[in-house]
């Protein structure tokens, strides 16, 4: 990756987590719509964007979650759902990536669709 | 051009796949996010990293200094959590102190406030579906949630007890606006739902599904038990008089009074009591426990002792309510302190405006639960057997008032909808085309919460008594002591005094008016003794006035009296007491049942030598010092020898472990050698007591060994046969603890093994110079799971350690090393 990208992610994955911290969830996938109207030349960007959310909730995660109490948390969370405790850190990391990328992909079918039509 | 554009399809194709998949899973995101799938709460609130699930640890203890806003307080009000986050209350008004009350009552336990409101208001539906739909019904049947808003509507604005109902609600409340996204507790999120807001009507709700819990009956078991084998001998096993007296209201004996008598052989079966049996059972889940079965594993205690016992000359109390033991506890601990108004320490039930039990500077009191029969069933005539709207009483209708009970789902979905009927005495309940009235005190009981206000001010027993003469429901033994050296109890609650023969273990004819309840007991009248000459009072939910000298029906449903045996013959044999020695005896393992029942098999052993499983068997438990400590290895043999020898000599009565007799009746029959009932009808010879407890023991054992091992075992100890339970109130295992070793066994002081009931709270006090208390219960403050508080009193309880209780006079008094937090409520501006 360029530098230019290395800011990209840096920069998105700021905006993800101010938007997450102040809009929860949701602001996610509409986050990651407008970035990814906004960048329609960018190659890969879906993909790209699913890794800035995914960092930025990571970030988050380092930032809310750390010490015993996290720990306690992990095995008490496994013990409820029957699943290894580190499985929620990957179900965390990965709701954020998964609505990125499926807006980015949905928005950029949208966006293209209406501007092959406006070039007719 | 169509040479070119061939090549593109594929491409174009996978496009469209992509773009398809993408959308897919974007709506399966934001599904799965936004509302969740069945059990699988929404995920997006669940993990969001900055107010989801792992926001939970940094809230999970309480910041060291806080303020908070609470709309209507007038002067600010300082708490101060001490090193076992017990929050102590100063206010300047009692109001103050309530709204106070509310907002660290809702902090520590929001989630418990909410569940117990959904079970008491039967709205369970909303967050487990249709599977808890029966429940719900139940409670809206037996007309819990009606009854609440009665209460309510019938206490007018401005009177005490509304005002401090409401001055909590506003306290809860203004928690709840004031959390943030990260403070919801764990359960709301797994539930995915947001706690509701608070109203007074909870504070009765609760109230009401106290009665409800503290409510036993033996009837079922009784008409079960005639349609079986006659009136006579399911009477005389099912008895109003408890064969063993030792009554909570001294009767002057220095030991317990066996009236034992020949029992009455089973006789022919009863067509009219098992038609009864049918239309009882149609209805009758609804209210309470099973007294004979519960009596082993259950029960309250509670005892004082007159300064002239006592080490220090001071009077003592200790007392310990067993009921169900839940994660987060039943019971909050909290001090109140109004200067000249109110200075009390003890233990609240989250949702109730004050001090449930605990002690001021100048009394200490507690409960144990009367068992009185306060709940009765009228036959109706109805003008319609499948939608009635009249019923008859005295040859005339009466109309039938009907209320339309909706069910909702955990997402607004509309589960059910059913009408539930009353009559002039209480809710209608079908059973076949027959239509039963309940009347029970618990449903009209607007007094109750005035008088834990009152009494929570008394200055003497005698003070305490007065405050608690409204009391109505749940019936109760209220014991108290107080610093001028008296000693009290009374059995307190409304007892209805019946129409007929006065029984109220019948079912009624509602056609006539006559049958109706007459009036109550006069307070005079109430079972109790204030200093009496033995020098100390105890209960243990046994009958509580000797028959001899109360005759009048008051109940059936007594608890065999062995831990009151115990506890008396303790404290008779006691030398002076100390709060040590009160404390110890809440675990005292000693057993006035293996006491009764030992000899009864070690005899039958010895008499029947030349059988050697037998024999060996009554060794094994003769070695026994019938003590249920932890390490003890023979308890695991006796109880069993005890469940073989009630099943084999109760055979008439069928299969069914809760339509047997108490164990005190087993202890009649034990003296009579050639009763009929020894006779096991499955086998083909004609059994004696001996054969049946040969039997019995021989049983067994083999189950024992086959179960455990030789004797010597380690599997033999008890501590890893029975064992307490402390469930989450959602029963989530994974929130609740369970395998608690304690030392105690059925019919101890501490019968908590085996079950999730025990002793919910613990306390000893001593009303001396200084009032000194110490308690625990098993649990913590907190109701979140990450905190630390969550269970940091299990292992003190387990090992039946009390915490000394800190009692300051001012906020300042607390000394600052104690202080673990703060919270300073200010009025709104």
């Amino acid at each position: 990756m360029k530098i230019r990208d290395w800011v990209l992610l840096v920069v998105r994955t700021t905006g993800f987590a101010l938007v997450t911290a102040t809009g929860g969830w949701l602001a996610v996938p509409v986050t990651a719509a407008v970035w990814s109207t906004l960048a329609s030349a960018e190659q890969r960007r879906e993909l790209r964007l699913a890794l800035a959310a995914s960092a930025s909730w990571a970030l988050l995660l380092m930032w809310t979650s750390t010490g015993a109490g996290t720990r306690k948390l992990l095995a008490l969370l496994g013990e409820l759902f029957g699943v290894p405790g580190w499985a929620f850190v990957l179900l965390t990391l990965a709701v954020p990536a998964l609505l990125a990328w499926s807006a980015a992909v949905v928005t950029n079918a949208v966006s293209s669709e209406i501007a092959t039509r406006r070039a007719r | 051009m169509t040479g070119a554009a061939l090549p593109q399809a594929p491409a174009r194709g996978r496009a469209t796949a992509r773009v398809a998949a993408a959308a897919l899973v974007l709506i399966a995101m934001i599904w799965l996010c936004g509302r969740g799938v069945g059990l699988v709460p929404p995920l997006g609130a669940l993990v969001d990293p900055a107010t989801g699930v792992w926001a939970l640890p940094a809230v999970a203890d309480l910041p060291r200094s806080s303020e908070a806003t609470v709309p209507g307080t007038r002067a600010p009000v300082t708490v101060l959590y001490d090193d076992r986050a017990v929050p102590h209350i100063f206010a300047e008004t009692e109001a103050d102190a309530y709204r106070a009350l509310g907002y660290v009552v809702a902090r520590d336990r929001l989630f418990q406030l909410e569940a117990q409101t959904l079970a008491a208001s039967g709205r369970l539906t909303e967050i487990g579906g249709r599977r808890l739909l029966d429940a719900d019904r139940e409670t809206r049947e037996l007309g819990m949630p009606r009854a609440a808003e009665r209460a309510l509507a019938a206490m007018r604005p401005g009177t005490a007890p509304r005002v401090a109902a409401e001055a909590f609600a506003a306290g809860v409340n203004a928690y709840i606006d004031s959390m943030s996204p990260a403070d919801v507790p764990l359960e709301f999120r797994l539930l995915g739902r947001r706690p509701e807001r608070w109203t007074a009507m909870n504070t009765f709700h609760l109230l009401n599904r106290m009665g409800r819990t503290l409510a036993y009956e033996d009837d079922l078991a009784r008409v079960a038990a005639r349609a079986r084998i006659g009136g006579a001998a399911a009477d005389a096993i099912f008895p109003a008089r408890s064969p063993i007296q030792e009554p909570i209201q001294p009767n002057g004996q220095t030991s317990a009074r066996f009236d034992f008598a020949p029992l009455p052989p089973p006789g022919p079966p009863d067509s009219a009591a098992a038609a009864l049996l049918a239309l009882l059972g149609g209805v009758r889940h609804a209210g309470g426990s099973d007294a004979a079965r519960a009596g082993d594993a259950l029960g309250s205690n509670n005892w004082a002792v007159a300064p002239r016992r006592t080490a220090a000359g001071a009077a003592l109390l200790a007392g310990d309510p067993h009921l169900e033991l839940t994660l987060p506890s039943i019971w909050y601990e909290v001090q109140i302190t109004v200067p000249g108004v109110l200075d009390v320490y003890g233990v609240t039930i989250p949702g109730a405006p004050g001090v449930i039990i605990g002690f001021n500077r100048d009394i200490a009191w507690t409960f144990t639960n009367t068992q009185a029969d306060v709940m009765d069933y009228f036959v109706e005539t109805v003008d319609d057997s499948l939608h009635p709207t009249r019923y008859m009483v005295d040859g005339e209708w009466k109309p039938i008032e009907r209320r339309v009970e909706r069910y909702m789902g955990p997402r607004g979905s509309l589960v059910a909808v059913d009408t539930v009927r009353y009559s002039h005495r209480g809710p209608l309940r079908r059973s076949g085309t027959r239509w039963l009235s309940i009347r029970w005190t618990v449903l009209e009981t607007p007094a109750t919460l005035g008088a834990f206000g009152e009494l929570a001010k008394a200055k003497s027993v005698e003070a305490f008594r007065r405050a608690t003469d409204d009391y109505a429901a749940p019936a109760q033994n209220m014991l108290v002591a107080d610093r001028g050296g008296h000693i009290g109890i009374r059995s307190t609650g409304r007892f209805p005094i019946r129409g007929g023969d006065g029984r109220g273990d019948v079912v009624q004819d509602g056609a006539h008016s006559a049958n109706d309840w007459q009036g109550d007991w006069p307070l005079a009248r109430y079972p109790g003794a204030v200093d009496p000459a033995q020098g100390f009072l105890a209960s243990a939910n046994q009958q509580p006035v000797d028959p001899n000298v109360e005759p009048a029906y008051l109940g059936t449903a007594w608890f065999s009296p062995w831990r009151a045996l115990r506890i008396n013959a303790l404290l008779r044999a006691a030398p002076p007491m100390t709060p040590e020695m009160m404390a110890r005896m809440q675990t005292d393992p000693g057993s006035a049942r293996a006491d009764f029942f030992v000899p009864v098999f070690v005899r039958a052993g010895a008499r029947r030598a030349s059988r050697n499983e037998c024999a060996e068997a009554a060794k094994l438990i003769a070695e026994w010092p019938r003590t249920y400590t932890r390490e003890n290895n023979r308890a695991v043999l006796f109880e069993a020898a005890m469940r073989q020898l009630a099943s084999q000599t109760w055979d008439e009565l069928g299969d069914n472990a809760s339509e047997r007799p108490a164990d005190q009746i087993l202890g009649e029959l034990a003296t009579d050698s050639a009763s009929a009932w020894w006779d096991d009808r499955r086998t083909t010879v004609v059994e004696h007591r001996d054969d049946l407890v040969c039997n019995a023991l021989e049983a067994a054992l083999a189950a024992t060994r086959q179960r455990f091992g030789e004797p010597g075992d380690p599997r033999w100890r008890w501590d890893r046969v029975a064992t307490a339970s402390v469930n989450h109130l959602l029963r989530i295992p994974a929130l609740s603890v369970r395998g608690i070793a304690v030392q105690g066994g059925p019919s101890t002081l501490n019968p908590s093994t085996g079950s999730a009931f025990g002793a919910s709270w613990r306390m000893v006090v001593e009303l001396g110079a200084e009032t000194r208390g110490w308690g625990t219960y098993p649990g913590g403050q907190s109701g979140n799971p990450l905190s630390h508080r969550y269970q940091d009193r299990l292992a003190s309880w387990a090992a039946g350690t009390l915490d000394t209780l800190r009692f300051p006079r001012r906020a300042q008094d607390l000394p600052g090393t104690r202080v673990t937090a703060s919270l300073t409520i200010i009025p709104p501006r």
